[in-house]
């Protein structure tokens, strides 16, 4: 694994307009309706995402509790998008990037971290009923 | 002074370095081409990447209005990217930024909801109730249909001018997914940029809404099948795995905690 630090003027990420795009959905869910779940419709189990309009409602309410409670995943990978995409605004605002690079074996063992994550959220809202 | 194979750029930073400062590629990672010990390298142009391991010349006509002019490059870009998408994709720069491709997935897009829009208020006049008047019965409520039809003409003003940031938000959604599975599976041979910008490019089959009633549908699985073509060329895989790729995320998420996505497709649920 290395980290390499470039210093000096760079063209802005598309990466910031993840933060954005957030804000809005967060926004738009606010006012929309909750919208049926077909995979939940057909197969009576929770979908991946079952829960995240319940995550937006809970955020808005301030109820931290029910943010990971509803689906904890969602929440979390939210969180890391908005602070990714805060980040690579920084590093256009300071003059500065970051570059890392993983090998063959990190890299596969992270997607497994993700992969299993990914399963592990899914067997929660299935057990809890969500 | 290290040559980038990726983006054609040359870094001229000092000392080792492991990465290009331009597109971000690991030298490590790029496969040199083969020649004598101290033969001077083939240096392709910012144009030129290897695909299928031959140098293909990189081309798209929208990103050369200049030359084509506006209409000529739209036209010959949908004509390509519609019609012979293979070719198209394997052809488009996957470095260049998302300016271009997002200007033509807009002009699409925007058409497409033009001529959804029209047909929506003509097959709407065309259902006069006073006319219909023996088959729906002493129950129907005349007053309320007016209001909605006035509702519905409203929305549809409304629709206009939300639909840029709807679309736009539509596009990187749907390649923040596509890219986010490509990352979990290991299979991305570019970065974010090159995802983005086909789908971008797949907007080209919403001009097909100019067909009444079934356009729209057409458009949607078309543009599926641009999509599949163009991640399968772009990331260089197997037309299965570019098949699970695109259908995984609708099977296990259905794209119901997106708001904006349940807004787009309510957005063309409206419109039919």
């Amino acid at each position: 694994m290395s980290i390499q630090i470039i210093r000096g003027k760079h063209s802005l990420s598309i990466h910031v307009v993840w933060a954005l795009i957030l804000i809005a959905a967060l926004a738009a869910s606010h006012f929309l309706q909750s919208s049926t779940c077909m995979f939940h419709k057909l197969t009576g189990l929770p979908c991946l995402t079952c829960g995240s309009s319940r995550v937006a409602q809970a955020f808005f309410s301030g109820d931290l509790q029910g943010m990971f409670y509803y689906n904890p995943l969602v929440i979390v990978f939210c969180g890391i998008l908005f602070f990714f995409s805060l980040f690579k605004f920084l590093e256009f605002i300071f003059r500065f990037e970051i570059r890392i690079s993983v090998n063959r074996k990190i890299s596969f063992t992270a997607r497994m971290i993700v992969i299993t994550l990914i399963a592990a959220n899914w067997l929660f809202l299935v057990v809890t009923g969500r | 002074m290290k040559y980038c194979h990726r983006c054609g750029k040359m870094s001229e930073i000092e000392g080792e370095i492991k990465f290009c400062p331009h597109c971000g590629a690991s030298f490590e990672d790029i496969q040199q081409p083969t020649g004598q010990p101290g033969e001077t390298p083939h240096m392709p142009g910012p144009a030129q990447t290897r695909a299928s391991g031959s140098a293909v010349e990189k081309y798209t006509p929208w990103e050369d209005r200049e030359k084509l002019g506006l209409i000529g490059s739209l036209f010959e870009t949908w004509k390509e990217s519609v019609f012979n998408p293979t070719r198209f994709y394997k052809r488009m720069p996957v470095i260049g930024g998302i300016g271009n491709p997002l200007l033509y997935g807009l002009i699409l897009g925007f058409i497409g909801l033009v001529f959804q829009m029209v047909y929506q208020q003509f097959f709407g006049q065309l259902f006069d109730p006073s006319q219909w008047s023996p088959f729906l019965g002493e129950d129907f409520d005349y007053d309320f249909y007016d209001f909605s039809h006035k509702l519905q003409s409203i929305s549809n003003l409304v629709n206009i001018v939300i639909f840029p940031f709807l679309l736009v938000a539509w596009l990187f959604i749907w390649s923040g997914i596509t890219h986010l599975i490509l990352l979990i599976f290991g299979w991305h041979k570019e970065g974010f940029e090159a995802t983005f910008r086909l789908i971008a490019y797949s907007e080209g089959p919403s001009f097909f809404a100019i067909v009444p009633i079934m356009g729209v549908l057409i458009s949607i699985v078309w543009q599926a099948v641009l999509v599949i073509i163009g991640v399968k060329e772009v990331h260089r895989l197997s037309i299965g795995q570019s098949l699970l790729v695109i259908f995984l995320p609708l099977l296990l998420c259905c794209l119901c905690c997106c708001g904006f996505a349940s807004m787009f497709f309510g957005l063309i649920g409206m419109a039919d």
